[in-house]
């Protein structure tokens, strides 16, 4: 078992009222899965891939990782143990702009504390792997928008996470794109064994899953 | 449309406080700073230029070359005779007249204050305009016995009453009667009084009718043409064969050359022996000029920057208006008016700021500037101008760049994302702030380091626990035992001692012709001391051979002392014993610094004071306990009253009167000190705006390098890494810069430090903290915020 929560609650206070976010969430992820999470706009999606991301905080429940009990990590741990384990990809990417695609790829790893040398078999590995060898030296920007999730999926795959959080990456994708995007992702997991939770509003997309999860109002239906 | 503007660009302003708040602060401590310096700079430039004529008047000065003394061989000084012949000879000599500055002591109902006066002829009234209030000074002054008096004076002595034809007893005896009463002199005339008198009352007058040889006056005249001038200067060169007989007779080798000095350029331009007062300084006006300006530049610099960088918050404004069809110039007018309304608001905030402040402006720089704005319209022409200037420059780049983004481009948001540019502007108004910032911080700290070496340095001498009492009353000297046996008795009082000088400022000097091995009567240009037997022991100077005075030997009376330097220019082995001027050099002293450090120590003499020397004045030094020191002080002024009263004597630290002569660094310094902070508080608000912005524009980048694994401290870095860059850009332009300035600086003094490479590095040092401290201040809290929150937002 790769992760599991039990009755995750997130609420926010506005106006002396409790807005909830995420309602009893009970979750279980077993390593190698590729599980869509769907739902209308609103829903709570994004929120519970942030929490399962450890980017965002629960009010309420247990959030088990592999061997650790995320609600009672303090946040320098959490961290710690999301840069090891998990890669994140983005609706518009989020690469940084200054910066080359080769210089964008090596960045998780600068933070992970590699040497010069490895990095660079790392960020020449994945090049080769995505096909985008000649595009190293281009910034952002040059690239297309399919390009460039391509890079985004590439930067979350480097220091080889066990689980893959994708919130939307086929959004602002054509269908051809999209498509390129979702292969990839179904060959990372069959291949290679990836844990992947994806956020999509596509049927389509969705089947390339093993199981689809939906949300609304932030309950699991 | 015009109020449109002003309606958005006062929304505008107000919409962002802290924006303002900096904006505002920044703008306004520079205004007033220029303000401030610019009241100082107008007012050096406006000595003596209120009389009438003062286009057309001239001082006489003189060259006696080969009689250089303190540097120069330029006299301030005539005899008296020059002035009528002048009159007499050259017909564009429209008047003339003599004066002499000096303090006299008025008694009145067992009161007695010490005033200065001014001794001069009628004349006077034709040179120089003076303001009466009442009487006729021109008529009044053509009686020895008459004064005339100024407003304060008035007031002093008699209060709201008359003092028309009130008579006035002077400290030495003489009466004379009040027959006019005149404006005080503004406080931009390069000479001051509190009473005139006809110099035909003072009893050294006699002795100079139709002397050639006694300078004795300061003489101004009035010529028909200013450019009448050099010719003067050239027909004056006859007059050589009056005093080059006069001199001779004299005994001395040299005669003078007289020239005529504009009475506009006395205060700021000339640096001549025997000046009425100090004079100021045309280099530090300059100085101050420069800092005004570089002060401003700076604010402008931070407006420029933060409105730029703002702009990209703003994007969305400038692509809405474009889209409506807003034209570029208007665009370009709108945030013009901004950045106009802004200087504006400050000049108006700067006015009411430097009128607090100018009590203590005039403090630090000793004058005594008037702020009174509504009649200064020059100052007030030059500081809207300055206002104008600055509010256009600054706004004139922010109005470009934002009203030049394409619609489509300032919409999406995204035009300021850097494409690795170098060289940004931005950067470049980072680094020229700090290198002002970083080169003023330089030159303060030389300057305290020479200021803390004059201070501390070994002078010879010791300064600690003396006090002196300068006297001009022939009863002190005359009864001297005495005086010595009264204080003496008080336990607080360890030494006394009467000299006719301090040891730090040995002015006379003169010529020697006879001492041992001088066979061509070659003269040696020597300073001389006066002093009792105590003299060597209250200061504890050390003695390299020989002895001191000592009472029990009779023939000290025609002994000498002489210094190393002396020793050395005379070209003695054995100085001991040698026969000098009329007597004998019985000890050699340890050379000791005579003079300020500009100065070097040159050869000293002392002898025992005999009444000869004395000149009526001197000084009594005491080497107190300190433990009860203002007792001990009242004691001393009540002792040295039982043998004069009425003089209000003064006890001050010899430490301070030493201090006193370092007054002009004292001040620079301290207004260096000033500078370098305000600079360095504009840089350190403009870098804080900066870093503000820059996270506002790199929030998304500092969200994803956390996701992505960045720690606190990697984004902190990352943000400090640029600035750093820039800092230690600025340190390294504005090091050569400072070093060499200073390094001029110094050459004046022949006792100074060395530069130290050290000061650069502190220096840098405590920018890096600032900027380090400004930069943590902002980005801690980003950098810890949830990256999700910034991300959320597609
Ligand atoms: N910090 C927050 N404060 C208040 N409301 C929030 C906050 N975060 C998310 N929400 C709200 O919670 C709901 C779920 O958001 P989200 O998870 O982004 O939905 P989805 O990704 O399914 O579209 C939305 O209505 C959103 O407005
Ligand atoms: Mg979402």
């Amino acid at each position: 078992m790769l992760l599991q929560l039990n009755n995750i609650f997130k609420w926010v206070n506005s106006g002396g009222q409790r807005i909830f976010l995420l309602k009893d969430i009970n979750l279980q992820v077993e390593e190698g899965e590729f599980i869509s999470v769907m739902g209308p706009s609103g829903s709570g999606k994004s929120t519970l891939l942030n929490v399962i991301g450890m980017l965002d905080t629960f009010d309420e429940g247990e959030y088990h990782f592999l061997d650790e009990s995320v609600h009672t990590l303090k946040e320098k741990h959490r961290a710690n143990l999301y840069k090891e384990y998990i890669g994140f990809v983005f609706q518009s990417y989020h690469l940084l702009d200054e910066l080359t695609v080769q210089e964008n790829l090596e960045m998780p790893l600068l933070y992970k504390k590699y040497k010069g040398a490895e990095r660079k078999a790392m960020v020449a590995d994945m090049l080769d792997r995505f096909n985008i060898v000649g595009k190293k030296d281009l910034f952002p920007a040059q690239l297309s928008g399919g390009q460039q999730q391509l890079v985004g999926v590439a930067r979350a795959l480097i220091a080889n996470p066990k689980l893959i959080l994708a919130d939307e990456p086929t959004g602002n994708l054509n269908s051809q794109q999209s498509e390129e995007i979702m292969e990839l992702f179904k060959k990372l997991n069959q291949e290679d064994g990836v844990t992947i939770i994806q956020v999509t509003h596509s049927e389509k997309n969705a089947a390339y899953g093993s199981r689809i999860v939906n949300l609304l109002d932030g309950r699991k239906v | 449309m015009f109020k449109n503007h002003i309606k958005l660009a006062w929304r505008n302003l107000i919409k962002n406080k802290a924006y303002l708040a900096i904006n505002l602060t920044g703008l306004a401590v520079a205004m007033t700073c220029f303000l401030l310096l610019a009241l100082f700079v107008q007012f050096e430039m406006s000595f003596d230029k209120h009389h009438q004529n003062s286009e057309r008047i001239f001082r006489i000065v003189q060259q006696q070359k080969g009689n250089s003394y303190q540097g120069t061989d330029m006299f301030a000084v005539a005899p008296l005779p020059l002035g009528e012949a002048l009159l007499q000879d050259f017909p564009e000599v429209e008047s003339v007249t003599n004066l002499n500055v000096g303090g006299a002591l008025i008694l009145k109902d067992n009161q007695s204050f010490v005033q200065q006066g001014l001794y001069t002829d009628s004349a006077y009234f034709d040179v120089f305009s003076t303001k009466v209030i009442e009487g006729n000074p021109g008529l009044a002054l053509q009686s020895p016995d008459n004064i005339l008096v100024t407003e304060s004076l008035a007031n002093t002595l008699f209060g709201n009453l008359s003092p028309i034809n009130q008579e006035l007893t002077f400290g030495n005896g003489k009466t004379f009667t009040v027959k006019a009463l005149i404006e005080n002199p503004p406080k931009n005339q390069h000479f001051s009084y509190d009473f005139i008198v006809s110099y035909k009352s003072q009893g050294y007058y006699q002795h100079d009718v139709g002397q050639w040889a006694s300078n004795n006056y300061h003489t101004y005249l009035t010529l028909k043409k200013a450019s009448q001038s050099k010719l003067l200067e050239d027909k004056m060169a006859t007059y050589e064969k009056i005093t080059k007989p006069a001199y001779e007779n004299q005994g001395f080798k040299f005669y003078p050359e007289y020239k005529l000095q504009p009475l506009e350029d006395i205060h700021l331009k000339s640096n001549v022996n025997v000046e009425i007062s100090q004079n100021g300084n045309i280099k530090s006006v300059r100085l101050f000029a420069l800092i005004a300006i570089i002060i401003l530049v700076l604010a402008a610099i931070n407006y420029t920057n933060l409105a730029t960088a703002k702009s990209a918050q703003r994007a969305k404004e400038v692509g809405v208006s474009k889209v409506l069809g807003a034209k570029r110039r208007s665009l370009i007018i709108q945030y013009l008016s901004e950045s106009l309304f802004l200087t504006f608001a400050s000049l108006v905030l700067s006015l009411f700021l430097a009128s607090i402040l100018l009590p203590s402006f005039n403090a630090l720089l000793n004058k005594d500037i008037g702020f009174n704005l509504l009649s200064n319209l020059q100052i007030l022409a030059v500081l809207s101008l300055a206002a104008l200037v600055t509010g256009i420059i600054s706004g004139l780049y922010p109005a470009f760049f934002l009203s030049g983004i394409g619609p489509i481009k300032a919409l999406k948001g995204n035009f300021l994302k850097s494409t690795k540019q170098r060289f940004s502007l931005k950067s470049i108004l980072v680094v020229s702030q700090f290198t002002v910032a970083i080169g003023l911080a330089i030159a303060s700290i030389v300057i305290q380091q020479q200021l803390q070496y004059i201070q501390n340095k070994n002078l010879g001498y010791k300064n600690e626990q003396l006090v002196h009492v300068r006297y001009f009353e022939p009863e002190i000297t005359e009864k001297q035992k005495v005086l010595k046996e009264m204080l003496l008795q008080n336990p607080m009082v360890h030494e006394v001692s009467l000299s006719s000088q301090l040891p730090f400022n040995v002015t006379s000097q003169g010529p020697i012709t006879s001492w041992e091995g001088n066979y061509n009567d070659e003269p040696l240009y020597i300073y001389r001391t006066y002093v009792d037997f105590d003299f060597i022991d209250v200061f504890e100077m050390a003695l390299v051979d020989g002895r001191s005075f000592s009472p029990e030997i009779a023939s000290d009376s025609l002994a000498y002392l002489i210094n190393e330097s002396a020793v050395k220019s005379l070209g003695w082995n054995a100085p001991i014993g040698k026969q000098f001027a009329n007597g004998k050099v019985i000890g050699v002293l340890k050379d000791f610094h005579l003079k300020t450090f500009d100065q070097a120590i040159e050869p000293l003499f002392m002898a025992l004071r005999t009444p000869e020397h004395t000149r009526n004045n001197g000084e009594v030094v005491l080497k107190i306990d300190m433990s009860d020191y203002q007792n001990t002080c009242d004691f001393i002024v009540k002792t040295m009253k039982k043998i004069v009263p009425h003089v209000p004597y003064e006890v001050k630290f010899v430490e301070d009167s030493y201090m006193q002569f370092y007054n002009a660094e004292q001040r620079l310094g301290k207004a260096f000190n000033i500078f370098t902070l305000l600079a360095l508080f504009i840089a350190g608000m403009g870098l804080f705006g900066m870093v503000s912005f820059q996270i506002a524009q790199r929030r998304r980048e500092i969200s994803i390098r956390k996701v992505l694994g960045s720690s606190v401290t990697g984004i902190l870095n990352l943000l400090a890494k640029g600035v750093f860059k820039q800092i230690i850009m600025a340190l390294l332009i504005a090091t050569p810069f400072a070093y060499y300035f200073m390094e001029s600086w110094l050459q004046d003094y022949v006792y100074r430090i060395s530069l130290q490479w050290w000061v650069a590095i502190l220096v840098g040092f405590l920018a890096l903290i600032l900027a380090f401290l400004s930069i943590s201040f902002q980005s801690i809290k980003v950098a810890r915020t949830n990256p999700v929150k910034s991300l959320r937002t597609e």
